[in-house]
């Protein structure tokens, strides 16, 4: 069974017409609507990729915040021709990934905190896999948040990781293997 | 995602897991619509340069084209000096310009020659014979 045919197991919202080619040409005419329409459907999008680097929820709005405006500015500004989609998830990631690099401490998510108060097989389950994946190098890293969480093709990937799509590809592979490597020593 | 990656069953199985141990990202409505009117006012409140205009392939041209034209111009309306190289690539200021060129007949040679020269000269000449 391949990864697409899974349902998907997060909200995400629906991508009504029009698409994105289609709106970003309305808001470089000036169009507010469409404006609205972009922030809308990243959004939440973006706080959640964000949310898993961070794992502070006010950073990740933050993050969020400062990567839709950033976008947008550089959209109307220099006439870009990447995929909105790439494009932005491609300055989020940047942002939250420099703003994990500044931290002194890695920061425990709310629900794994309660987890720890209220320890289960699954909830230990979840923490462990976050946190091998936290282990991940960078490139690794991103490359599975865009495919397994995002469900962004090798080519979009390729995009936001300035890579080639081989190279996203091998990256995934070894990811997976890594991960896998990492649960089975830990596993009880 | 791309259709023809169909991972192995231990790579599904994983990734299944990867998704059931994603953070929970919900957030009420409220939460959404304030951050919507943040980055609306953030935008607002960037300077943005105007967005260039693209030039068009004559437009591209316009520029060069008439800066050669002014050069023209300019040149037509220079008043014309010759110089010195001008006048070193002349052959005729080293060489003559022809007018005055002659050939020596052998009788004109004859004539700048004194008599007791020419004398010797012709008993040489007798004698060869």
């Amino acid at each position: 069974m391949s990864v697409e045919s899974k349902p998907r197991l997060h909200a995400v919202e629906d991508l009504p017409d029009p698409d994105d080619t289609e709106l970003v040409a309305r808001f470089r005419a000036g169009d507010s609507a469409a404006f609205d329409t972009l922030v809308r459907r990243y959004q939440r999008r973006i706080f959640a990729i964000s949310l898993r680097y961070v794992r502070n929820p006010d950073d990740a709005a933050d993050v969020t915040q400062r990567a839709l405006v950033q976008a947008l500015v550089e959209l109307a500004s220099f006439r870009g021709e990447a995929s909105f989609r790439t494009w932005v998830y491609r300055i989020a990631t940047n942002l939250a990934m420099n703003l994990v690099r500044d931290r002194k401490h890695p920061q425990p998510l709310d629900d794994e905190l309660v987890a720890v108060a209220t320890p289960t097989v699954e909830a230990a389950d979840r923490r462990r896999l976050r946190a091998a994946v936290a282990t991940l190098p960078p490139r690794q890293r991103l490359v599975v948040e865009l495919r397994v969480f995002e469900e962004l093709s090798f080519r979009e990937i390729a995009d936001v990781a300035e890579c080639s799509a081989d190279s996203a590809k091998v990256n995934f592979h070894h990811a997976l293997k890594r991960l896998r490597a990492v649960m089975n020593e830990e596993e009880p | 995602m791309d259709k023809d990656e169909p991972g192995s069953e231990a790579d599904e199985e994983l990734i299944a897991r990867l998704r059931r141990a994603e953070p929970a990202a919900d957030r009420p409505d409220a939460f959404w619509a304030a951050m919507a009117e943040r980055i609306k006012a953030d935008y607002g409140a960037v300077p943005r340069k105007p967005v260039p205009k693209p030039r068009g392939r004559w437009a591209s041209l316009a520029v060069p084209l008439a800066v050669a034209a002014g050069l023209l111009v300019w040149l037509q309306l220079q008043p014309h000096h010759p110089s010195v190289v001008e006048d070193a690539h002349d052959e005729s200021a080293v060489f003559g310009d022809g007018e005055d060129d002659f050939e020596l007949e052998a009788i004109d040679l004859l004539d700048d020659l004194e008599s007791g020269a020419l004398e010797r000269i012709s008993a040489e000449f007798k004698k060869g014979a």
